[in-house]
């Protein structure tokens, strides 16, 4: 019995072998995350832009793809999109749950941001939501906090839902975005997103 | 003017409008009942779960804790099956049998929908509780449900038996007389006793599930209990019928829950639904096909010579898990012969084929050819043209390209081919990975388990032979106090399954088994085995089945020779042998995607019979499917249960992950476990081989042609 048992196995490592352990690489995937560490060696491998989102433990990188006055055009793995203006999301596309500023008050909304208060149409998807009118109220302007030369902190408000959400953005002298985190969806998480300009 | 102008715009404010309620009331979707099955509190209702959704459901109602498993195979259609723990009763009234432990039920729920709610209508469903069980519990009820904005949900109902509380009147007596007196099922339970059936008094019973605004979906409710208490083998004290509870939901999926009922009890519980039958479930962004950036460098070394085309094909292909057998230039057409273990959609292994192909194929070859082969045998062969690919590749637009893609049969036999690479054998596959062995609910105690460390593997020494083995080690079990002895009159085919449980948990190879596949021609396939089938037996046998490409049916026999294994799962065998075999016939609905499984022939203990499964395959390859037998073996000579039945679901594991691949967990459960009516479970029956081999199932996931 031993022999044969021996013998089937001794049959298989001659060969050349494929040992899959599904289960448990199953069971590793599941529970780990994709992490990444921006190192100098990454970014002189980009060579462009890019920024790094944060999402629920999961990590991803999305390069600069266009820049047309502020306006920041990222663009990730699998295609999807993200348009920023000095780190506030204006809009996403390809995500789970995607998010849009009314795309005809981006003008205005780049003129107010980060400085006041401002209204807008927001449209959301994954439950889907158009054009619902939204408030976004400034809530709090520091300066020097936490490495960032001004700390603004936002709350989106959405008509008739009782759940304000907060983005808080990070800015340098420039006003250019250091990080940011925004929910792009009230029932979704948190997004982070540590921005990387390289020119 | 204005007036219309103005009812326009509140139409059109209200479609703006109406989606924030998604928001304000976020999981507000139904909930599960203390019967398992959805509900309110102890109240049935008319709601349903999408088709391929799954969930657990468990609760504590003193005396009972009830764990129910239920499958949504239709928007219309809830199947639940349940264990209760009943508290306040023994298992059985002899300490030697089972000790002091507590009555196990086991019963099974069905509810159809019989109205689809719409703006003025409810939604109407028809249940039966505790089918074909001891019928503790057993009922029938009628049910409807109105919502009424967007946190309001209403259900009434009538009911009878466990469900006819207040007594009225059976308003079937109208109908018929049958209806007034229900009579007491006396057999060996696991019937269904159809002609009990909304008899005797009836009840009526009702409540409000309210969603409450801005508390992530939180819910109050309260019902009017239609539950008769007194019906029950040992009475409750039932102080009000009023219960009320909440239901707050943690996630989508999994709600715990609250509530009071019968005036003096607090119970509580949880349930977890999940959605598996959608085609990417868990929404998990697939591995995408290996890009080329240098596809035309790789162009202008192929169109020097045929032989750089076959060594690019052979070397692109296999980076993406696909392992060229043969290739051919002939003309202007490229065709190739390949294998894949990885893909699950024939359309995906063969778009990804073509797509890589298109890639590196010089510009002179208009056609591409790719055929699939699976144990040697021919799957089936997809042609087009490369500017018809192209033009619907640019357009994403797979559904309109399956008019321009040819599929055909297939035969592997016999093809000439210009490049045939050798294939090194014997080439072996291992898999190693956990297992669970467990035997649930009998009378020395409700779970016994046996962990084991598995290993699969599969050695080919050609093509058309394999030799897959199945060997497995304990790790750690509780067996040692299961005793429970078979009390069949049959042979013991399967009832002795606590004798192998207990001698197998060192060592033990459950299969060994090797097979010789080939095709007669393309839709007729065939295998010989011999070796280890399966834990209980061992022998030679053959099928043959016949699987037309463009049909959606197929007949098949198989015919074996088995003896029965040792105890202990090793190489010794019993006396005990036969001759088992089956016709079979198989019909996959196109529509639905339903498989209906015809057999007929003779079984392990010599039981002559049909068995027929019924199961339904959803786009992400989960199977949910039920099945029932009929052999020419008494009620009496079966025993508990009368007859063979069960269920079972396969969960494709890569929904879970990020990688393509092809594993399944299945799991099956007979509420007992009986020798009468039992095939012979031998590893890789040919309808699974083939799986492939039918147009239908390509087209229907055409749309993964680009993926």
């Amino acid at each position: 019995m031993n022999k044969c048992i021996c013998s089937i196995f001794l049959l298989a490592s001659c060969a050349s072998i494929d040992v899959d352990l599904g289960y448990f690489n199953l069971v590793k995937e599941s529970f780990s995350r994709n992490s990444i560490t921006v190192t100098d060696d990454l970014k002189s491998d980009l060579q462009y832009s890019f920024i790094l989102l944060t999402y629920d433990g999961s990590q991803a990188i999305y390069v600069l793809s266009e820049s047309n006055d502020g306006i920041d055009l990222w663009i990730g793995p699998m295609l999807e999109k993200l348009w920023t203006f000095r780190g506030l999301i204006l809009k996403t596309s390809g995500l789970e749950q995607d998010f849009g500023f009314n795309s005809e008050d981006w003008q205005s909304i780049s003129s107010m941001y980060p400085r006041s208060s401002f209204k807008t149409n927001l449209s959301l998807t994954n439950p889907p939501l158009f054009g619902s009118s939204a408030s976004i109220e400034l809530r709090s302007l520091s300066f020097n906090v936490q490495g960032c030369h001004k700390e603004v902190i936002y709350e989106i408000n959405l008509k008739n839902l009782k759940s304000p959400w907060p983005a808080t953005f990070c800015l340098d002298s420039f006003g250019k975005a250091i990080r940011s985190q925004q929910k792009l969806n009230p029932l979704g998480k948190i997004l982070y997103i540590e921005f990387y300009y390289q020119y | 003017m204005l007036k219309v102008r103005y009812y326009f715009l509140l139409c059109l404010s209200i479609s703006v409008n109406a989606d924030i309620y998604d928001y304000i009331y976020p999981y507000s979707g139904p909930s599960f009942s203390n019967y398992g099955s959805l509900g309110l509190i102890q109240n049935p209702n008319a709601r349903f779960l999408s088709e391929g959704n799954m969930a657990f459901s468990w609760s504590h109602n003193d005396p009972y804790l009830r764990g129910s498993l239920v499958a949504y195979p239709f928007n219309w259609l809830e199947a639940a099956f349940q264990y209760t723990d009943v508290n306040n009763e023994l298992y059985s009234p002899v300490p030697d049998f089972s000790g002091s432990q507590s009555l196990k039920d086991k019963s099974f729920d069905v509810k159809i929908r019989l109205l689809e709610e719409s703006t003025y209508s409810p939604q109407i469903a028809l249940g039966l509780r505790d089918l074909g069980g001891t019928g503790r519990f057993s009922s029938e009820y009628i049910v409807a449900n109105k919502q009424i904005g967007p946190n309001l949900d209403i259900s009434f109902g009538i009911g009878w038996a466990n469900l006819n509380r207040n007594n009225i009147q059976n308003p079937l007596i109208k109908i018929s007389d049958r209806f007034k007196e229900r009579e007491q099922p006396a057999d060996l339970g696991g019937k269904l006793n159809v002609g009990t059936f909304f008899s005797g008094d009836a009840g009526l019973f009702g409540g409000i599930e309210y969603s409450i605004p801005h508390l992530k979906g939180t819910k109050f409710k309260i019902e009017l209990d239609g539950t008769n208490y007194l019906t029950e083998s040992n009475p409750l004290n039932q102080d009000s019928r009023i219960n009320y509870g909440f239901v707050y939901p943690v996630s989508k999926s999994f709600l715990v829950k609250l509530s009071y009922t019968r005036g003096n009890t607090l119970n509580f519980g949880f349930s977890y639904a999940i959605d598996l039958g959608s085609k990417n479930p868990r929404n998990i962004v697939k591995t995408p096909i290996v890009k080329l950036p240098n596809s035309s460098v790789i162009q202008d070394i192929t169109q020097k010579s045929e032989e750089n085309v076959y060594k690019a094909a052979l070397l692109y292909l296999s980076r993406e898990g696909i392992s060229l057998q043969k290739a051919s230039v002939l003309e202007e057409e490229l065709h190739v012969v390949y294998s894949q273990s990885k893909f699950r959609s024939p359309a995906l292994s063969a778009g990804r084929t073509i797509n890589i192909l298109d890639h590196i194929a010089p510009k002179k070859i208009k056609t591409i050819k790719v055929s699939e082969i699976n144990a040697g045998m021919g799957m089936f062969s997809a042609k087009i043209d490369r500017r018809t690919l192209r033009r619907y590749r640019d357009l994403e637009s797979p559904v309109v390209l399956g008019s321009y893609l040819q599929t055909d049969p297939y035969i592997f036999k016999g093809q000439k081919h210009v490049f045939n690479p050798e294939v090194s054998y014997p080439i072996s596959f291992l898999t190693i990975g956990p297992d669970l062995v467990s035997q649930i609910g009998g009378p020395d105690g409700f779970f016994f388990g046996d962990l084991r460390l598995r290993s699969d593997s599969e050695i080919l020494f050609s093509r058309n032979l394999s030799l897959i083995t199945s060997v497995s080690a304990g790790l750690y079990d509780n067996m040692g106090d299961l005793k429970l002895a078979s009390d069949s009159v049959l042979p013991h085919v399967r009832t002795d399954i606590v004798k192998y449980i207990k001698a197998s948990r060192g060592f033990a190879i459950k299969r060994l088994q090797l097979n010789y596949y080939n095709q007669f021609a393309p839709s007729l396939f065939y295998k010989f085995s011999a070796g280890i089938f399966e834990s209980m037996f061992s022998g030679v046998g053959a099928e043959f089945l016949y699987r037309p490409y463009h049909q959606n049916y197929g007949l098949g026999i198989d015919l074996w020779q088995v003896r029965q294994r040792d105890y202990n799962q090793m190489f010794g065998v019993h006396d005990y042998k036969t001759i088992t075999g089956h016709l079979n016939f198989y019909y996959q609905e196109p529509s639905t995607n339903i498989l209906f499984h015809l057999k007929g022939g003779r079984y392990l203990a010599k039981d002559s019979g049909f068995t027929f499964n019924i199961s339904r395959v959803f786009r992400s390859s989960f199977r949910v499917g039920a099945f029932f037998s009929q052999t020419d073996i008494s009620e009496e000579e079966f025993g508990e249960g009368s007859f063979d039945k069960g269920f079972y679901f396969w969960v494709p594991l890569d929904i879970f992950s990020h990688r393509h691949f092809k594993k399944t967990f299945g799991w099956g459960l007979r509420p007992v476990t009986r020798d009468g009516a039992q095939s012979l479970t031998y590893g890789y029956p040919l309808w699974g081989v083939t799986d492939p081999s039918t147009d239908h199932r390509f087209r229907r996931r055409l749309s993964d042609f680009y993926e």
